[in-house]
């Protein structure tokens, strides 16, 4: 039975990459050229087997590709797909299979970007359609909320407030969301002028710290409570940043990877960024982006390749280790930041 | 006007294009727009690895016969293309993955390509794409697609601190985007207008302006949709009218958006949209007669120089208004002149001059019938020797010895007597166009002193008016053995339809009848101060006419005060060489002449403010009315 569920190959463009509590690994693919534009997911209890089709645990083809997904607990993922749908799959019979719970067909335009509350009591999606959207666990819709005018590229829900959410456009604006206002939104402001932001991402040990990356390259990391208006700003990539994440169990290390091919990690505090490592592994755009562990990165490209990196603690000496498809390749650590 | 409403669907994601285009058709619709590249895939051309990737662009275009991207797949651009970004990085690889897109989709041979502006911002944008049309021999178009609002006015007030309803807001006008586009492309006719309807609408005189470009389709997305009592979309009555207002150009609807009715089906949206169609008003009797003729350029007829055919006599005989106000206004002259204690013993002499096939012969013996008076002559002056071939079969077989035909130029004609009523229809579209004034002036010899002319005045009227499509017709309008200019430098007479006029139109030039004027001069000069309501382009100038036939009967086409259902004459229209964009509140000053000499006359014409044009026509070089 989980023979068939399993497609046969593996789509190319790997978008998504994300770890659950359990330590697995949640692949989205995408077909993004060819006669079909379809899309898939996979997932491995072990992460280093990805993106190997016949090592997977279960694995299900998408009625089109997948920009974005996030886990809701151990055994339930939300997925926004390119037709403007979401859908909550659910991780069955022992990790064999992917069963859909829900699904929803709303937004006008492709899912850009899907986040779960702190509590799970709210999924929030955001569209090339220009809208947000709030929903229910069940995939009932609870708001709509146009409030930018271009692409919406990101959203992310506080690590710890279950109102509250962040997002970021084409149109150039940050907004910090609480859905239990009638006037929800309010603009955080412009990190670098002239660019777009293009991903943000919540900071997870501190309160009121997020970092939000653009479609320039740079990076700012800034602090919401309007009496801290010192910004930390570095450029780590040249192009679109299409994905940030925040070491969970080293909270300070901020991963980045980008339409440049690069993925970057830097050490960040209230005052400054410095680049600890730097890869350019990927031949293609990088846009699945997860820690493993606090010192294991996986990066997941159009390249159609994942790559594990070995982040050194130390942070300037040791060449780190990286793992190419099962392969072990020595990557460049740069000793500073190179911008 | 097709019996049927052409309507498509868009498509922002296409994962499998054979059942995409299947299901579109299964569900009623003509055509699909779809993307030509996925949506989602960014290419890289300047640096970094990513700029040799490898595999196709696209699916192949084996994917579909070429029969079907050539009539049911209109090409969308991906939305990553930023060509006005302020970013280096982001315009090149923007123009660079645009052009790829263009050089696909021509490849396909797609109908036509659909391209997003989004703001005021698309300089860069119209350069490229003029870039693709002067390198591609491919006969397709290109349909630039602007909301009728913006994005950042549609957006809800959610933000903190902002209110509602704003007291005096102010919204982006999007019709400058596409004045800046189209105007940076020349207004080539490869560009189509794709208008998306917004939630608002704006304005009933931004919508007026709409109707003056060259509308293709209109975007209509679900979301707009109510839901009736039956569980059915359908659209509000603002909504619903704004549609059958731009239905007026025969425009195609795409509709756009997620399916918000799956328990009806997506075939409902389609159904629904027909049926505003279908439920369009029928048109007035001008407008079923001007079918085919919109916007297409005539020039004046010249029945003084040119002998009018059978064809043209039979088609303006069938105006059911003219000859019924002209029997009208000789039935009151015919009174007036006749007391009713002469009815029986004063008999009067009428004259028509021009009397073509007879429609006014029979006019005057009709209403010397109805008002029960007597004629001694009906003088028919004809100067087309073909139509006098019917006046005299007419006489013979129904007039009698009352009607005498002449087959001479009336101006030459040496009446053996003179009349009580010289009735003429030498009327153009600008009233005196067809030299009415010169004619009568010379015919007026043989009006007794207290005769009457019908008609006894007319007066010309003139608006500014807006249509890129009109300014097209009279670029490509041009005779390749005359200069460059001429094809601006004569009226045409034209179904104005795809137009706008910018101001109240008004009065240029009068004559009266008959002109007991000591020094018959018909030279004219005239300078025109109109208000600007809004931001425009103007293209030329629309001419009208009234005139008073008799006393209280009048003709007119005035668009105010125009004879309801009589279709003889379609507006008279002046271009200007170069269009001008006029921002609301200018005063526009346009001055016009009429220039006569022994052997013709001509018009001469221009915009003085608020940018001076050369002289249209001067010396009559382009064109000129001979006597």
């Amino acid at each position: 039975m989980m023979e068939d569920q399993v497609p046969a190959s593996m789509d190319k463009h790997l978008d998504v990459l994300q770890i659950n509590g359990n330590g697995g690994l949640l692949l989205g693919a995408s077909s993004l050229t060819g006669r079909y534009w379809l899309g898939s997911l996979w997932y491995y209890t072990n992460p280093e087997r990805a993106p190997e089709v016949d090592k997977c645990t279960a694995g299900v083809q998408l009625e089109a590709g997948v920009r974005d997904a996030s886990w809701v607990d151990t055994q339930r993922v939300l997925v926004g797909l390119d037709t403007g749908g979401a859908a909550l799959w659910e991780l069955q019979d022992e990790n064999k299979l992917f069963g859909m719970i829900s699904s929803a067909n709303e937004h006008d335009n492709m899912v850009s970007s899907v986040s779960v509350n702190s509590d799970a009591s709210q999924f929030v999606t955001a569209s090339y359609d220009h809208t947000i959207k709030v929903w229910n666990p069940d995939l009932t819709s609870l708001y709509t909320y146009k409030a930018h005018s271009d692409i919406v590229w990101d959203v992310q829900c506080h690590p710890t407030e279950p109102a509250l959410f962040l997002s970021c456009s084409q149109d150039g604006k940050t907004v910090l969301w609480d859905s239990r206002e009638s006037k929800p939104a309010t603009l955080i402001g412009k990190c670098t002028p002239g660019f777009s932001p293009t991903c943000v991402r919540w900071q997870p040990s501190a309160r009121n710290m997020y970092a939000v990356g653009d479609e320039g390259g740079n990076i700012c990391l800034q602090d919401l409570r309007a009496v801290v208006e010192k910004t930390v700003t570095y450029q780590p990539h040249n192009r679109f940043v299409t994905r940030l994440a925040f070491s969970p169990e080293r909270p300070n290390l901020l991963a980045s990877v980008s339409e440049d091919c690069g993925t970057v990690v830097a050490t960040t505090n209230a005052s400054s960024a410095d680049v600890l490592y730097k890869s350019t592994g990927h031949t293609d755009f990088v846009c699945g982006l997860a820690w493993q562990t606090g010192d294991r990165l996986l990066t997941s490209s159009w390249d159609g390749r994942i790559i594990q990196h070995v982040i050194g603690t130390s942070g300037v000496n040791g060449g780190p280790e990286v793992k190419v498809n099962g392969d072990i390749e020595v990557d460049e650590q740069p000793g500073s930041n190179p911008s | 006007m097709p019996s049927r409403l052409s309507c498509g669907r868009e498509f922002h994601c296409v994962p499998d294009v054979n059942s995409v285009l299947e299901w579109t058709c299964k569900s009623g619709f003509d055509f699909s727009c779809m993307p030509i590249v996925h949506p989602r895939l960014k290419r890289e051309f300047l640096e970094n690895a990513a700029k040799n990737r490898g595999g196709p662009l696209t699916r192949s275009d084996l994917c579909l016969p070429c029969g079907d991207w050539n009539n049911l797949v209109v090409g969308k651009v991906s939305p990553w293309l930023k060509l006005d970004s302020p970013h280096h990085h982001v315009r090149r690889t923007s123009e660079l993955g645009l052009k790829q897109e263009l050089s696909f989709a021509a490849h396909l041979g797609m109908p036509a390509v659909m391209i997003p502006v989004n703001n005021a911002n698309c300089c860069n944008l119209a350069r490229a794409l003029n870039e693709h049309i002067l390198s591609s021999y491919v006969p397709q178009q290109y349909w630039i697609h602007i909301p009728l609002m913006s994005a950042s006015d549609m957006a809800d007030k959610l933000f903190k601190g902002e209110d509602d309803a704003m007291e005096g807001e102010t919204f982006e006008d999007t019709w400058q985007w596409w004045n800046i586009f189209r105007t940076l492309c020349d207004s080539t006719r490869k560009l189509d207008l794709v208008l998306e309807l917004t939630a608002d609408i704006p304005a009933e005189a931004m919508i007026e302006r709409w109707l003056s470009e060259p509308l293709k389709a209109i975007l209509v997305s679900t979301k707009l949709f109510l839901t009736n009592k039956k569980g059915y979309p359908v659209l509000s009555k603002p909504h619903q009218n704004l549609i059958r207002k731009l239905f007026k150009l025969d425009v195609q609807v795409i509709l756009t958006g997620v399916d918000r009715h799956p328990e009806k089906g997506i075939r409902c949206y389609q159904q629904y949209l027909d049926h505003l169609w279908q439920t369009q008003e029928p048109p007035d009797p001008v407008t079923e007669f001007s079918k085919g003729f919109e916007d297409f350029l005539q020039c004046p007829l010249q029945p003084l120089m040119d002998n009018l055919e059978s064809h043209t006599y039979e088609v303006f005989e069938k105006d059911p208004v003219k000859y019924s106000e002209y029997q009208r206004a000789i039935f009151t002259a015919v009174i007036d002149k006749v007391p009713e204690a002469e009815k029986d013993t004063k008999e009067l002499i009428l004259m028509v001059v021009g009397a073509g096939r007879g429609p006014l012969v029979r006019a005057a013996i009709t209403a010397l019938k109805q008002a029960n008076r007597k004629a001694k002559k009906i003088y028919a002056v004809e100067k087309n020797p073909n139509a006098v071939v019917t006046l005299e079969n007419m006489r013979d077989e129904m007039w009698g010895p009352l009607v005498e035909v002449v087959s001479c130029d009336m101006r030459n004609w040496d009446a053996p007597e003179k009349c009580d009523i010289l009735i003429s229809e030498l009327l153009g579209s600008f009233g005196d166009n067809e030299l009415s004034p010169e004619c009568l002036d010379g015919a007026q010899r043989f009006l007794k002193d207290d005769g009457i002319s019908i008609p006894s005045d007319y007066t010309s009227y003139m608006a500014p008016l807006q249509s890129a499509r009109l300014y097209n017709e009279f670029r490509v309008n041009k005779d390749k053995d005359k200069p460059a200019e001429s094809s601006f430098e004569m009226p045409y007479v034209v179904r104005l339809h795809n137009c706008q006029m910018l101001a109240e139109p008004q009065k240029v030039f009068q004559f009266h009848h008959p002109n007991r004027d000591a020094f018959i001069d018909n030279n004219r000069y005239k300078s025109m101060t109109f208000d600007i309501a809004e931001d425009c382009v103007i293209h030329g100038l629309a001419g009208y006419f009234d005139t008073v036939l008799y006393k209280d009967v009048t003709l007119s086409i005035l668009p105010s005060t125009h004879s309801p259902g009589m279709f003889s004459w379609f507006p008279i229209l002046f271009p200007l060489r170069t269009p001008t964009y006029v921002t609301k509140g200018t005063k526009v000053v346009i001055d016009i002449w009429r220039r006569v000499t022994e052997k013709n006359v001509w018009y001469e014409w221009t915009m003085v403010r608020p940018q001076p044009l050369p002289l249209h026509n001067p010396k009559g070089r382009s064109y000129t009315i001979g006597l």
